[in-house]
């Protein structure tokens, strides 16, 4: 597998994160990082646990990690949770599902996190 | 990368405060192409890296949020520190509220970069923002003087010329300070005291001046204010300001020139403030003048005396007047002191007291003290060629001579010219030439002693004397000055003359009390013991035909008034 399909597989973008990180070998140190990064899990656990606030700046870190991987679909899915739970967005949040996003997240974060595990283990 | 605006010179260091270690990584490795990173995994770690770095650091990127101390504490403490004031700092953030942004601002960030980084974007706005901070840095470091902290001399006269510029309708003042005599304070405190005071009388200083719109250090020890204009009375301040610093032997002239000339460029206005300031250097009592009519008269009268003195020389305007000084024990004159005196075509006779300053001032008075020698050693060799009693004349040194080392060198070869015998010739120098450069004047006079010269302290009892002086310099004649003798007869009080005469004897030297006018006063000091009388009692300055008609006739006189017409 390469890296590009590997970014398709996962709902990311290859052009983007190549773009940030420069060569395939700086993109594939990170990628090893992320499957022990807790980011993304903070974020269901923070929500389990019903703190809205602590699943908020858990969001907020979430978006900055994936959207920096190039992780586009789960950086979407963090940025929404962000957005629906940052103080003062009380209407956002009344119209929005955030508990269909987070599961949305977990499953998201499932999928990148096998794609790149896979992706490290064959290398 | 290309298209990048790069920095010049050696490598920055950066600081990254970033908790999560992806992003961390991604924004080391975009940075550590150009830059040596430093990492901290939260605001803590952070300020712990600033300090142990602030002097190297060119650049701060922080997260915002992180455990324990976030970017908000981070930036905070950041703003406490003045050390820390001039890193840029930027923000790194996914998503910020204008509430965040505003707050991070006010505490001091300089700019934000989004996640996800666009390395263009971020490494361009790194770097005008480094440069932007150097240069800013540079041009601080060009105006301001590092010691005192106020402005440099070139950037105080550049704000004061844009606030005259900016505001014409305002009236401004000038005021120039100056320590009296730092020289001989950097010797006896050394440096480093030295540099305290300059840094706290400038602070005192700045704080003290009413209404001040500008503050430079225009010279080594010299300190310029701009302020808006006062009405007098309130010049008190700067006497109690520099009484309130703990330095002993701190004395600050000041120069004040009152509704500052907007025509004028700032620096002519400095120096007529200096010149004020100047009227009353070395004189003590009188700390703070005002730039006047009267003083600005003297700066142009000043400025012809500059410019007709070197013709003035070579056309023999200046000549040389002989005063006797009358041997109390052997009872005729017993020698003279050489003074010069100047007939302008124009101006007429300018007194010494006005020329000399000047000449002090500008130098010209090495030359004139030589001419001046010239004559002294042609009286002395005409004297004996006519047969008349050769009596030692004495010199007056100024204290520009004892910057050049050659001056023994240059009077030896004058009295060798003429075929002089050297103990006919005595140099006298004030207690102010000493205090100025102590040890140039004593090998200076060791020297000149040496090669057979004999050496006076001049004007003792008046203004800076100390007994110090007495017994450091290699000395054979006192001479007491005249507003002693003036004091201890208004007062009918001679004690002081009399153990002052008693001081010399007990050092071996010989004394000339000068400034004796009556048969009273010569009489009171002769049974006091002085050797030498000096003074309108016995004698005026004469010119050279009349010094020699009192040598010729009058010297056996003793006693009697001759010729002086007070």
């Amino acid at each position: 597998m390469t890296l590009q399909e590997l970014y398709a597989a996962i709902d990311g973008s290859y052009d983007d994160a190549i773009a940030r990180l420069g060569s395939d070998a700086l993109i594939e140190r990170i990628l090893g990082k992320f499957l022990s990064d807790t980011t993304c899990p903070g974020v269901v656990e923070a929500w389990n646990s019903g703190d809205a606030a602590a699943t908020f700046e858990a969001a907020h870190a979430a978006k900055g990690v994936c959207m920096n991987l190039a992780f586009s679909r789960l950086g979407v899915l963090a940025s929404d949770i962000t957005e629906a739970l940052r103080p003062g967005n009380e209407a956002l949040r009344a119209s929005t599902d955030v508990d269909a996003l987070v599961s949305e997240l977990a499953a998201e974060y499932e999928l990148v996190r096998a794609g790149v595990s896979a992706y490290v283990e064959a290398r | 990368m290309d298209r990048l605006i790069r920095t010049h010179g050696a490598r920055r260091l950066v600081l990254v405060v970033e908790d999560n270690e992806i992003n961390r990584e991604i924004l080391c490795a975009l940075l550590e192409e150009e830059f040596d990173v430093i990492q901290a995994c939260d605001g803590a770690e952070g300020i712990q890296r600033l300090e142990e770095h602030y002097r190297d650091l060119a650049l701060i990127l922080l997260d915002l949020y992180m455990p324990e101390c976030d970017g908000f504490e981070f930036l905070r403490r950041k703003s406490q520190d003045a050390r820390y004031d001039t890193i840029p700092l930027f923000v790194c953030t996914a998503s910020s509220t204008t509430d965040d942004e505003i707050s991070c601002l006010e505490l001091g960030a300089n700019d934000f970069v989004v996640k996800p980084y666009n390395p263009q974007i971020m490494m361009n706005r790194i770097h005008n923002m480094i440069r932007l901070r150097e240069s800013a840095s540079l041009v601080n470091q060009l105006s301001r003087d590092a010691l005192t902290g106020l402005s440099s001399k070139e950037f105080f006269f550049r704000s004061v010329e844009d606030a005259l510029e900016a505001e014409r309708g305002a009236a401004f003042d000038m005021v120039c300070g100056d320590v009296e005599n730092f020289k001989s304070l950097n010797d006896r405190y050394g440096e480093r005291n030295c540099d305290r005071l300059l840094r706290d009388l400038a602070t005192a200083l700045s704080e003290a001046m009413p209404a001040c719109v500008a503050a430079g250090r225009t010279g080594g020890d010299t300190f310029t204010f701009l302020i808006e204009h006062q009405e007098r009375g309130w010049e008190h301040v700067l006497d109690d300001t520099v009484a309130s610093l703990p330095f002993a032997n701190l004395y600050v002239k000041f120069g004040i020139v009152e509704d500052v000339d907007h025509s004028i460029p700032a620096l002519q206005t400095c120096n007529r403030a200096m010149s004020a300031l100047e009227s009353v250097r070395g004189l003590h009592g009188n700390n703070v003048v005002f730039f006047d009519d009267e003083l600005h008269k003297r700066q142009r009268e000043e400025q012809v005396i500059q410019e007709s003195m070197q013709a003035a020389l070579e056309e023999r305007q200046f000549s040389v007047f002989f005063q006797p000084k009358h041997d109390v024990r052997a009872g005729v004159t017993g020698g003279a002191e050489a003074l010069v005196r100047w007939r302008h075509p124009e101006l007429g006779a300018i007194s010494p007291g006005v020329f000399i300053p000047i000449f002090e001032r500008n130098g010209f008075i090495a030359k004139l003290d030589l001419f001046v020698w010239e004559e002294a050693c042609k009286e002395v060799r005409r004297c004996v060629d006519l047969g008349l009693p050769a009596v030692p004349i004495s010199v007056n040194a100024s204290r520009l001579d004892f910057d050049m080392p050659d001056l023994p060198d240059q009077v030896a070869a004058l009295a060798d010219k003429h075929g002089v015998d050297r103990s006919l010739l005595q140099v006298e120098l004030t207690e102010t030439a000493y205090a100025d450069n102590p040890e140039a004047v004593i090998g200076m006079l060791r020297d000149l002693r040496e090669r057979g010269f004999s050496t006076a302290l001049d004007d003792f009892g008046s203004g800076y004397s100390s007994l110090a002086s007495l017994n450091m310099l290699p000395l054979d004649v006192m001479k007491l000055d005249m507003s002693v003798i003036q004091q201890a007869t208004a007062l009918g009080d001679f004690r002081i003359v009399e153990s002052t005469i008693s001081l010399a004897r007990t050092l071996g030297l010989q004394t000339v009390v000068e400034g004796v006018e009556t048969a009273a006063e010569a009489a009171k000091v002769t049974a006091m013991g002085c050797d030498f009388i000096q003074g309108y009692y016995y004698s005026k300055p004469l010119d050279r035909d009349e010094f020699e008609r009192y040598l010729a006739n009058g010297q056996k006189t003793s006693g009697a008034r001759n010729g002086a017409d007070k």
